[in-house]
Parts: C-alpha cells; structure tokens; sequence
C-alpha cells in the first residue's frame, strides 16, 4: 500500500509538487497521467526516496520511505530511462541486484528470463532502450516487490513486448498481491489494467476516482433534430461541450446523465444515442472544462 | 471466445460478467465446468485482476458460477433462473430504451419481433430448454 500525506515539493521559489494526498490500496494497479511537466517524475522520485519531500510524508506498508529507507528493499523502481552503470554486463547488474535485494526470488528470476531472453554478456551501454527496459522489469520483479513503480514502462517497446509487459503485470498483481503505481501517457493501456486514475497537472492530482466512476460520470449523447434545441437547455450546468453539425447534436455530459437524456427525448428526436467515450477523450474533456471548475474538482 | 471493449462506456467487470453468462448460454462453458482462475483470465485478456474478480462474485451472487474452496471456480450445476423483481424491472427499463432506439431506426413491430426471434435463435434459448 502507498499513502501520500500532504505532499510538497518546491525547487528554490517554484512548487512542483502541491498538498498531494493519493493512496493506493495494496493488490491494486494506480495509473498516473498528466501533461509533460506536470511533476510526475518528481512525484515519482519522491516516492521512491530519491527526492525529500518539502512538506508531508510518504509511506509504504505503513513505513514513511524517507525516515525508515529499508522498507525499499520491498519496493521495485522501473525508470523511464534506465541509467545501469555503462560498463557493466547485463549478468553483474544481475549479480548486483541479487546481493542487494534480501527477498530476491531465484525461481522468479527464473521464470521471468525465459520470457525476456537477455544476453548475460552484454555491456549496458550496448543495449537498446527497449532491452533495457526488459532487464528493469526482469530485475525489478525478481526482487519480489510489494510496490512496484513505473515510469512510462512500455515507452520504447514494440506492441508485442508491450502486451507482455502488462500481462506480466496484472499477473504480479493476481499472483502475489503488488501494489503498482504506474505513470504513463497511454491512455489505453490504463483503460483495461487500472483499477484508480489519477491526474497531475501543474503539480495537483486533480481527479482521482475509480475508472468505472470516470466513465458512468461522463457521456457523449448524439441526438438529431428537425428544429433547434432551446439556449437554456444547452446551458444546463451538467453539459460539457456542444457541438452541432446540421440536424446533429454531439453533447458531453458530466452527471445526471439519463436527465439529460430523458428532457432530450421530449424535443422529440429524429435520432438519440450514446457514443462510447475512451479515457482519452474523457481526459481531453476533463480538462477542457478545468478554467472554470478548477475549484470544484481539488476541493 | 471472451471480447472485452475497453473503449465502451459499459464497465469492464459488466462486460465479463455478460461475455461469460454468454458463454455459458452457448454451451462453451457447462455446469460443472471450471473456469480459468482470477490470475489466468486476468493475463489472457490483459485486464485488471481486481475486476475479473469482481464479475467472479457477481456471477456468483447470482448463483451462476460457484467457487469451491482451495478448487477454483466452475459453472453452476444446481442453477434455476428464478424471478427477481427488481432485476426484472432494470431489464424491462432496459428494454424500454432499447425500443425506442429501435424506434428511431424505423423498425415496426414486426421487424423487432424478427429481430428477438432471430437473436434467441442464435443463443439457442428454446422453449423447454430450462
């Protein structure tokens, strides 16, 4: 389990990291998104331990990460960018990894190098980002985390590596319980593995719900009609954004949905449906409303 | 023979409970039979492991799958649909907008019945079946 407690980071005058309170229950997968420069490195760097924190806390299984560092010897680390010493063969960061991790699970390492095949004799600094990538999780699982953190983990993996990837994920979580934290920009791969998302913009998670609360929360209605739809009706507080083309209306509902859709079906439409909407543009949507309900969304 | 489609606005853990009650109708899956583990379906289709367990226990409130202690899982072999009013009154809501979609798409009477003749067909749900 991971609690974030009131969480502040500032470099010098600038706050990259704003009264964050995020927990993630244990056996369950976080995905993290946000804008480039949002702070998720940062929240991410803390959380391992690498950055102290400004202000609040960090702890994981209930053990703050800054005041008690050997609750990471439980805690898997994959970076974005895997910065292994260049000199070293893939076969001594293994040996590295097997001295410095007690719980390190020979029969795991095992299992895992006869997906990933990793030549052992390779220097790091010849390896290509995706094998890179592969070692980190090979390594980072093997030393048999109860938390394990991501940062943009598929990035530089062709689709098959991908899928392997997150089923060797949710598999983690199936099997031994992990609690993972993942940070990423593919939004679809959040969609089927996470059970909370959250997302960080100018150093404030601003939504943290559950995925299946996200999308009953938000509809897009396609509805067609002869004539107009009165101003004070498109006005309704819980519609998003419209858009018409000819005799069609596109509408992004947020709440009250089937209202919504109920006071639509008394102007008498030619046509009426849900459209499905992705995470991705329920985010797009999200954001979009965020200048005037910013404030209703942090409090 | 499990589709999951994480771009519709249907939850996830609703879709599996509704792709195995199809499977189950179809005969792919028998009483008696068992079902893959939490761990096994949740890699095979990429999804979360705490919603595949989530449709698990659904099935199993409405007594369609049955988990036996330290087994696993298997189809139901003692399962009667039984009448339960308020899951009626849900489907009978539901029918009622999937009419009027219909509605809008032109389609009389005679095309929808049709229609629910040629999809209990495909899920072979014949009288006498149950």
């Amino acid at each position: 389990m991971i609690q974030i407690e009131n969480l502040n980071k500032n470099y010098g005058e600038s706050q990259a990291l704003q009264d964050i309170n995020l927990r993630v229950e244990q056996g369950s997968i976080f995905g993290l998104v946000g804008p480039n420069g949002a702070g998720k490195t940062t929240l991410i760097k803390t959380i391992m331990g690498v950055l102290l924190p400004s202000d609040g806390r960090v702890l994981v299984d209930g053990r703050d990460v800054h005041q008690d560092p050997t609750v990471k010897s439980r805690v898997g680390y994959v970076a974005d960018y895997q910065n292994y010493y260049p000199g070293f063969r893939v076969k001594d960061m293994i040996r590295l990894y097997r001295q410095t991790y007690p719980h390190w699970s020979e029969e795991r390492f095992a299992e895992l190098s006869r997906i990933f095949s990793l030549p052992e004799g390779q220097k790091m600094a010849k390896l290509s980002k995706g094998m890179r990538t592969q070692l980190a999780v090979l390594l980072n699982l093997s030393l048999m985390p109860a938390v394990l953190v991501l940062d943009e983990p598929t990035s530089g993996l062709d689709p098959v590596l991908r899928r392997l990837v997150l089923n060797i994920l949710v598999g983690e979580v199936a099997g031994n319980g992990t609690t993972i934290f993942i940070a990423t920009h593919q939004l679809n791969e959040l969609e089927r593995t996470c059970d909370h998302v959250g997302i960080l913009h100018e150093g404030r998670v601003l939504f943290d719900e559950s995925l299946e609360q996200m999308k009953e929360n938000i509809r897009k209605i396609q509805a067609a009609f002869d004539g107009e739809l009165p101003e004070e009706f498109l006005k309704r507080p819980e519609i998003l954004k419209v858009e018409r083309q000819g005799r069609v209306y596109s509408i992004v509902v947020k709440e009250k949905v089937d209202e919504v859709k109920a006071e639509l079906l008394n102007y008498k439409p030619l046509l009426l449906e849900d459209i499905d909407l992705s995470l991705e543009d329920i985010f797009i949507y999200r954001m979009g409303g965020l200048g005037y309900e910013f404030h209703g969304i942090v409090a | 023979m499990i589709r999951i489609d994480q771009r519709s606005s249907t939850p996830i853990y609703q879709q599996l409970v509704q792709e195995i009650k199809e499977v189950i109708l179809r005969g792919v899956l028998q009483p008696g039979d068992k079902l893959p583990s939490v761990r096994e379906l949740s890699v095979q289709l990429t999804i979360n492991p705490n919603t595949v367990q989530k449709s698990y226990q659904e099935l199993e409130r409405q007594k369609i799958i049955e988990n036996l202690r330290g087994k696993g899982t298997y189809v139901s072999t003692h399962y009667k649909p039984r009448e339960d009013t308020e899951k009626l009154s849900v489907l009978r809501d539901d029918l009622r907008k999937v009419l009027i979609e219909a509605h809008y798409l032109g389609l009389d009477e005679e095309k929808i019945t049709e229609m629910v003749r040629q999809l209990l067909e495909e899920l072979t749900i014949r009288e006498g079946d149950r």
